[in-house]
């Protein structure tokens, strides 16, 4: 699955650390999820795309 | 557990961990050195034998209770990770040590190193993980 989430992060001036604050998970999760080397649940990918003010199909794509 | 940051649970579960680690060598110590004075047998021994069994599930118990408490789904993904590798790895050491004996080696391991060498795997695990998906600096 392909994500916007650096990007989204990059427009926002926020760093991985302060991601991961307001998604209360670590800087290590946020590191994984940008990286696509883990893709997240749909509650935290919920919560991400919630968090950017955007659909969930607006940071998170299929790679298909 | 992994990095600088850990969550309530992570800490809770190190401690916990921490807590029954150092009860079970306890424990250990004190059923050895019990059984070697007093040579105690049936009931008593069967009894003794099964006290330190306690605090390895005691901290498997812990390890279900993190995955329970833990928010960062990605720290409980690598958790079970771990705990599969070091599993698997104990699972396999084990059956070689018992098909070497069923196949006549009288060489002796005690059951102290097995809940230990499952841990060290673990760790290994840990270790590999925290590697593999360091996260770079000033991101």
């Amino acid at each position: 699955m392909n994500n916007r989430l650096k990007v989204l992060r990059a427009e926002n001036g926020w760093s991985q650390a302060d991601l991961a604050n307001k998604l209360e998970v670590s800087r290590q999760s946020v590191y994984a999820i940008e990286t696509g080397k883990y893709d997240p649940s749909l509650p935290l990918a919920f919560k991400i795309a919630k968090l950017f003010g955007k659909q969930i199909e607006e940071v998170f794509q299929d790679e298909g | 557990m992994f990095c600088e940051w850990k969550s309530a649970a992570a800490k809770r579960y190190q401690l916990t961990v921490l807590i029954e680690m150092v009860a079970y060598t306890l424990i250990i110590f004190g059923v050895q050195v019990f059984v070697g004075h007093h040579h105690p047998a049936g009931a008593e021994l069967y009894a003794l034998a099964a006290l330190p069994t306690f605090p390895i599930i005691g901290v498997l118990f812990a390890v279900g209770v993190y995955l329970r408490d833990e928010h960062d789904e990605y720290q409980r993904d690598l958790m079970v990770k771990c705990v599969l590798w070091g599993t698997a790895g104990i699972l396999a050491l084990t059956s070689f040590l018992g098909f070497l004996h069923s196949f006549g080696w009288t060489g002796e391991i005690s059951p102290f190193t097995e809940f230990v060498t499952f841990w060290l795997l673990v760790a290994a695990a840990k270790v590999f993980y925290k590697f593999t998906n360091r996260v770079p600096k000033g991101e």
